[in-house]
């Protein structure tokens, strides 16, 4: 009987605190032994790093902090991630009539959500007062833009489109915002809470190659950093809604959409986008199901 | 589609209820063992050589920290070992509200941070969340099994949770070298 070959499967998982929250590597390989694992992972880490040094609001010394202080003033130069992001985001606030809007910070800093960097902003001023062509952007009207609805998407999907091709699989989960690379098959578990925080998971199988889930359970109480840009008001809604698109930064960006308008969600379909929502009873709703036949 | 996700749910309601009468008292719990401290001393200072530190911190040196860190220090014990080249590596735990979280940290011989690894995270998911006996389950030997059964969920998705008690446990590491470990 001849001896069958099997070549052995390495794996590792890592974690490090990035984009201000928890973000997880997981690699499978059949050609790399673990040490070159670990520089795999290193590189999806530094993508991760490089990505949250330009798009951070928190961080003064950002590119973004930067436009945001010069923007205003005069057009500035920007980098092709940053433009890549933004012309995404200005893209999806047109399809959405405004519904999704970067320029909401101001209000996340009202309500310490962000912080405060004292700059003199304009309450009129919405997505449509950012200009951006050849490179280079300029504010219409003193705004702020706030990334954290996009950025993070985007971060997973650089980092994972870096070194996909080096392995059988790989998966960066960057706080819950996740893309894999094979994900046929696979399932996740979604966290749910109630009322009474008693939380739970509900395991779903993968729709798309990438996942995100917003919720406001980890926010404290009487907070939300979901904003409805026309009424400026908070969702304080205790429901969380999660989106399997092909690309994680659309994922992450289409859930503050459904969270503000789900019927805005049949329009993404074509893309292959699917969304759900998961009660305080941990009842799962396919919200593309429900607008089919409603 | 519906009907395959209710399987799915109802599956693991199941299991998660036999896990929970067999072995869990206090809710379920989610844990991730991701790095040996071993692996971590290799991933962060390669083949630079290390020996232990035995260091209990004075209640004045505690008080120091807490002072200019703005962070509690919860626990006098350090893990520590001080490399040839005068730099650190730590083993730290940090506490949030829903998590609690094992952390390797590399400091060079300047005090900066030059590397973090996320050695294990546990998460609970159950009504005790908030209840001061959720923490109390994480001390102790015995826990130990039951906190890694959770390791079979391979991915989580969920409202980001923000990792500002590592930011936190960091920077009173920093100072704790400022005010400590530069005179050792």
């Amino acid at each position: 009987m001849p001896a069958t070959t099997q070549s052995p499967t390495n794996h590792i998982k890592r974690c490090k605190p990035l984009l201000g929250t928890y973000v997880e590597v997981s690699v499978l390989s059949e050609n790399n032994n673990n040490d070159t694992l670990i520089d795999i992972s290193e590189c999806v880490f530094s993508e991760i790093q490089r990505v949250e040094n330009l798009m951070s609001f928190h961080d003064p010394d950002s590119e973004l902090s930067y436009i945001n202080r010069e923007a205003s003033n005069h057009s500035c130069s920007i980098s092709k991630d940053m433009e890549e992001v933004l012309l995404a985001a200005l893209n999806l606030s047109k399809v959405t009539n405004g519904i999704y809007d970067i320029s909401i910070a101001p209000t996340l800093v009202r309500n310490g959500i962000l912080p405060d960097q004292s700059i003199d902003v304009d309450d009129q001023a919405n997505w449509q007062d950012i200009l951006i062509a050849d490179g280079k952007i300029s504010f219409k009207r003193k705004l702020l833009i706030d990334l954290g609805g996009i950025a993070k998407g985007y971060a997973v999907d650089r980092a994972l489109c870096r070194v996909e091709n080096q392995v059988k699989n790989i998966t960066v989960n960057a706080g819950g915002d996740l893309r894999m690379k094979e994900w046929s098959g696979e399932s996740v578990g979604i966290k749910a809470s109630d009322t009474n925080g008693f939380n739970s998971l509900i395991f779903v199988p993968m729709h798309q190659a990438a996942l995100a889930t917003s919720s406001n359970y980890y926010i404290d109480v009487g907070k939300s950093a979901i904003i409805d840009p026309f009424t400026k008001k908070e969702l304080k809604d205790k429901k969380s809604i999660s989106v399997f698109a092909s690309n994680c930064m659309l994922a992450d960006a289409l859930t503050k959409v459904a969270f503000l308008d789900i019927t805005l969600i049949p329009i993404f379909k074509p893309l292959g986008v699917k969304a759900i929502s998961i009660d305080e009873s941990g009842n799962v709703q396919d919200l593309c199901e429900t607008l089919d036949h409603g | 589609m519906m009907s395959g996700i209710n399987n799915i749910k109802n599956f693991f309601i199941k299991v998660v209820a036999l896990i929970g009468l067999s072995l869990l008292p206090v809710g379920h719990l989610y844990a991730e063992v991701y790095m040996s401290t071993e692996k971590a001393k290799e991933v962060l200072w390669q083949t630079t050589a290390m020996s232990p530190v035995a260091l209990v911190l004075t209640n004045d040196q505690m008080d120091a920290i807490e002072e200019a860190s703005g962070t509690w220090v919860r626990n006098g014990n350090l893990k520590a070992w001080k490399t040839k080249t005068g730099g650190w590596f730590i083993i730290d735990q940090v506490v949030g509200k829903h998590e609690m979280i094992d952390l390797a940290v590399a400091l060079t011989n300047e005090g900066k941070v030059k590397g973090i690894e996320v050695l294990q995270y546990r998460e609970a998911y159950g009504h005790q969340v908030r209840h001061p006996k959720w923490l109390a389950q994480f001390f102790g030997k015995d826990h130990t099994e039951r906190l890694q059964i959770g390791a079979q969920i391979h991915n989580i998705s969920g409202g980001t949770l923000s990792s500002r008690h590592i930011t936190e446990g960091i920077n009173r590491l920093v100072h704790t070298w400022n005010l400590v470990l530069r005179h050792l």
